[in-house]
């Protein structure tokens, strides 16, 4: 128990000291008659230290609750007493009352700065002193409930700040693995060279991206994005990313090891993922099958924005939108588009948390995929990521994306002349 | 929400949604106050003229709604939209089962 936790107002230690012994009786016997409880008189600094350090050393008795201090006397300085006192633990607070004699500028200024709360002149008038000694116990009681809710109030800000640590820590976690199911990338596969950037609107992100070899020498493409962002949305594109796959139970592969139509598996994604319950989740997806050998690109777009091409020869063209959302509606008939490309074409995979870029703003212009077609250049994949990222982030603004964005970059190369075996 | 419930006819409303931005914050009282309207009109016609925004979780909630409605013999119509609300609904294809029109009088005509 420290001691200013007992109820100051119901069991008053009021301190005297005074040299002046007819001062100090005098003291002791209004406050007698105000009431106050116990008061104790002491005559000399020489007195009053042991009796302090005894009172602070020994939990039965009790610390002072206010002090009367004399201004001075024979051997006494009442303002370096009340400076020294202010310095013993637990007495930070300690109400102190100066009895003055003569109460001249220099006094009161070297008295306040010492941590004196109050004076007043002797002569002393009974009414003005219990008036004096009852507000400075009230203030301080009013002062210690104060800091003993600041504690407290800290202390839960302090329980708070650990977990929250451990939630921030949890979702880096989490989100290094999402990121460690992205592709390395720059690479190149099959004559195709990639790159992506990936920004999460919070640490974890709805948004995820493959590039996968597929058995019969081309390549599966994908982008995909969860409605909302955050964990739930990642938990779900991760469970999506383990079902776009070639290994065993992977969708992009029939049972007998052959390569999917695209359509068929966004059908089959449509029919396993209805949304309903208390989360209304569901995605976006563009799933494309490029043949290198034949130039033809196989796709089928999810209520996912199209995918943007600038062909060798300059010209830029959005590949149309497809149908509704995975898991908006039931029986959705998905159709996979073709299209031949030429060697060169670079190809733009997007989230719409891209050409959204502005949502987020005052004045809710989006950035749209007309300026991000004309922002593709023949710079290298990466710097060209990095331009259009920087180009973005400028439209957004201060007040960022606000949805998850990522990009897949590709150049559809011609297939080497040696070509690889398959893995 | 600030949701405006105006009854055109028995067991048809118009819904104006005061909300500039419907995002993932509004979607889950929009949901609980589209639901509750289906509850006393099977028909819903929201008007999102003030609508200058709206999200992806909101759009599932527009999609949930008239899954709800039409599952009941009911419909749901959008009127009103701003040109960035119907830009996103072409995009994600959504204008090919929820029908959008100019006004809510003429989606009431079809209604």
């Amino acid at each position: 128990m420290t001691p200013h936790s007992r109820p100051a107002l119901a069991a008053p230690s009021i301190w005297v000291v005074d040299p002046d012994p007819d001062a100090g009786a005098i003291l002791q016997a209004l406050l007698a008659d105000g009431d106050l409880g116990a008061v104790r008189t002491l005559r000399s600094a020489a007195e009053y230290w042991p009796a302090l350090i005894a009172a602070g050393a020994d939990p039965a008795r009790s610390l002072p609750l206010l002090l009367l201090l004399a201004e001075r006397g024979p051997d006494f300085d009442g303002v370096a007493v009340c400076r020294d006192t202010r310095q013993r633990p637990g007495l930070a607070d300690l109400p102190v009352i100066l009895l003055t004699s003569r109460s001249d500028h220099a006094l009161l200024d070297r008295a306040y700065q010492a941590g004196v709360n109050d004076h007043f002149d002797k002569p002393i008038l009974r009414e003005e002193l219990l008036l004096r000694v009852r507000s400075a116990l009230r203030l301080a009681e009013e002062t210690r409930i104060r800091k003993q809710r600041e504690a407290e109030l800290s202390e839960t800000a302090a329980r708070l700040k650990a977990s929250l640590d451990r939630v921030a820590a949890d979702l880096a976690a989490a989100a290094r693995l999402q990121r460690s199911l992205l592709p390395p990338a720059p690479a190149t596969l099959r004559g195709v060279s990639y790159d992506w950037r990936f920004l999460p609107s919070e640490a974890l992100g709805g948004d995820l991206l493959g590039v996968l070899p597929l058995p019969d020498g081309g390549i599966a493409l994908y982008l995909l994005d969860v409605s909302g962002h955050g964990v739930q949305a990642a938990l779900f594109s991760v469970a999506l990313h383990r079902l776009l796959t070639t290994a065993p139970g992977g969708l992009l592969l029939d049972a007998e090891g052959q390569v999917r139509d695209p359509a068929a598996v966004v059908r089959q994604l449509n029919a396993q993922f209805q949304m309903g319950g208390e989360e209304l989740v569901y995605f976006t997806l563009v799933l494309a099958h490029w043949q290198p050998a034949t130039g033809t690109l196989s796709h089928v777009q999810a209520g996912h924005p199209g995918m943007l091409l600038l062909l060798p020869d300059g010209s830029r063209r959005i590949l149309p939108e497809g149908a509704l959302p995975v898991g908006m509606m039931p029986g959705v008939r998905y159709q996979t588009s073709r299209v031949t490309l030429p060697p060169g074409t670079r190809l733009l995979l997007y989230s719409d948390g891209v050409t959204e870029a502005g949502a987020a703003s005052e004045s809710m212009v989006l950035y749209g995929s007309e300026q991000l077609l004309a922002q593709i250049s023949r710079a290298p994949l990466g710097e060209c990521l990095d331009a259009i990222v920087a180009d973005v982030a400028a439209w957004a603004g201060p007040e960022g994306l606000g949805d998850d964005a990522s990009l897949l970059l590709l150049d559809l190369l011609p297939p080497p002349a040696d070509p690889e075996p398959s893995p | 929400m600030n949701l405006v419930i105006t009854e055109l006819r028995p067991g048809v409303a118009a819904v104006r949604i005061d909300v500039p931005r419907l995002d993932a914050q509004a979607s889950r009282p929009l949901r609980a106050a589209l639901e509750q309207a289906l509850q006393t009109h099977p028909t819903l016609i929201l008007d999102l003229s003030a609508v200058g925004f709206l999200d992806s979780a909101a759009l599932g909630v527009l999609l949930h709604t008239l899954r709800l409605a039409t599952a009941n013999g009911g419909q749901l119509a959008l009127a009103n939209v701003n040109p960035s609300v119907r830009a996103l609904l072409e995009l994600v294809r959504a204008t090919s089962v929820l029908p959008v029109y100019p006004s809510v009088e003429s989606a009431l005509d079809v209604a």
